[in-house]
């Protein structure tokens, strides 16, 4: 029994435990010697407390909860570049009045609207100030993904016209999005939201050159399978920028946004697995390779500018805790 | 808190330690007698409660004590808390002689006749 107790009690964080662990251990034993048992509510209701804790900001700050939250705030905006750009190139495409896949009721529009649409609003709502709509929209978008591509939703879509883009994005896109729910995506202020603007750029800046690149065929996202190669190359090339700029972050000191730019670098950098079944990899154009250097110039400065933020904020720091 | 309406197991924890204070499993067990058995609280939730409360300083600890080998920390009213209580149940005082003395006006149903 308590054995049972303390195993629940464990689902909390440290600093829960600490402050009431034991004081809530004598409380389900006085509770189970009343009724003879330990009562299973208690203990789901225990359980259910504790991952709300862990999930929410609640408690004193920790150096995981910090890295939680920037992952957050960073892979909220990598969602707002990958929902902004297929909400404007696949769903909506004015310029192109071809459909690519089934003939849609409504324009362009498949079902992969509603996920994108979300992650749109996730980041607008974090540009507002409010963490928690950001982080509902953030998971809307992420199980909505998934959701359009069970095949009684597909059916179901399909029935009244509507069809979905491939899984293959919606999958991604579902990855980026449950990312940006494992914290709080609080706004970033001064200098770090600079750093977090950087590390958007690169992606955004990616997508919207290589969607450039790819024109007079706008569709290419959910149409052509010899363009690929392209997509899963520029999106290795942003998962190598998020890395460099991490790397970077590091060197200069900022280890939290550095751990948090690494963990989101890492669905991207998983796309370069997928170039050797691609076959024809001479896809890549020109473009890839100066983009390429573009980012690493941006990573560059974002590493020279922490560097040169960390130097001139070191002497205020130390008079700070000299007077302290 | 004061402003806003109180939530009901709110008000019951802080009934509960109207009379002086009293550790977790106390408060529980006082707050299903206050509601006559219909408010079950959890401890999960007692706990959520207690912090809010805490952070509000509506409540606060008021020492501990091994019994048996177990913790028990207890807790008291702060004078805010006393004080959002009071204001809680005049409200809801309020509200309940209001509904008695409309009731009092109702007509006599059964077609009409008093």
């Amino acid at each position: 029994m308590n054995a049972l107790c303390r195993a629940v009690l464990k689902c909390y964080p440290r600093w829960w435990r600490d402050q009431h662990g034991e004081e809530a251990l004598g409380l389900l034993l006085d509770s189970a010697d009343a009724r003879g048992r330990v009562d299973s509510r208690d203990l789901l209701n225990l359980a259910l407390h504790a991952v709300r804790l862990r999930v929410t900001n609640a408690g004193p700050p920790t150096l995981v909860q910090g890295i939680r939250n920037r992952v957050s705030v960073i892979a909220v905006s990598l969602l707002a570049a990958i929902c902004s750009t297929f909400l404007i190139f696949g769903e909506w495409a004015p310029w192109d009045p071809r459909s690519s896949l089934a003939a849609s009721p409504v324009g362009n529009l498949t079902t992969g609207s509603i996920c994108f649409a979300a992650g749109l609003l996730a980041a607008i709502a974090m540009t507002l100030g409010r963490p928690t709509a950001a982080r509902c929209l953030a998971a809307i978008s992420a199980l909505s993904a998934l959701a359009i591509m069970a095949p009684p939703v597909e059916q179901f879509a399909d029935s009244y016209g509507f069809t979905r883009p491939p899984g293959a994005l919606l999958a991604f896109a579902a990855v980026i999005g449950a990312l940006a729910t494992i914290g709080e995506p609080l706004r970033p202020r001064g200098s770090r939201g600079l750093f977090t603007l950087l590390a958007a750029a690169p992606s955004i800046g990616t997508v919207t050159v290589t969607a450039l690149t790819i024109q007079p065929e706008p569709w290419f996202f959910y149409r052509l399978p010899d363009e690929v190669a392209l997509r899963v190359i520029g999106g290795g090339l942003v998962g190598i920028a998020l890395l460099v700029v991490a790397v970077v972050l590091l060197i200069g000191g900022s280890r939290v946004w550095a751990a948090a730019l690494a963990v989101n670098s890492l669905p991207w950098l998983m796309l370069l697995s997928f170039v050797p079944f691609l076959g024809d990899t001479s896809v890549l154009p020109t473009s890839g390779a100066v983009l390429l250097a573009m980012v690493i110039a941006v990573a560059m400065l974002a590493g020279l500018t922490a560097v040169t933020l960390n130097r001139r904020l070191q002497p205020v720091r130390n008079s700070v805790a000299r007077s302290e | 808190m004061s402003s806003s309406e109180m939530r009901e197991p709110t008000f019951l924890v802080l009934a509960a330690l109207a009379d002086g204070r009293k550790h977790g499993y106390a408060v529980i067990t006082e707050v299903s007698s206050l509601s006559s058995g219909r408010v079950t609280l959890r401890p999960g939730t007692l706990y959520a409660a207690l912090d809010r409360l805490r952070a509000e300083g509506l409540v606060r600890p008021a020492g501990e004590e091994i019994v048996e080998g177990r913790l028990r920390r207890y807790y008291e009213l702060t004078d805010s808390g006393a004080e959002a209580l009071a204001t809680e149940a005049a409200r809801l005082q309020s509200n309940a002689d209001q509904a008695i003395s409309r009731l009092r006006l109702r007509p006599a149903s059964g077609g009409g006749v008093a």
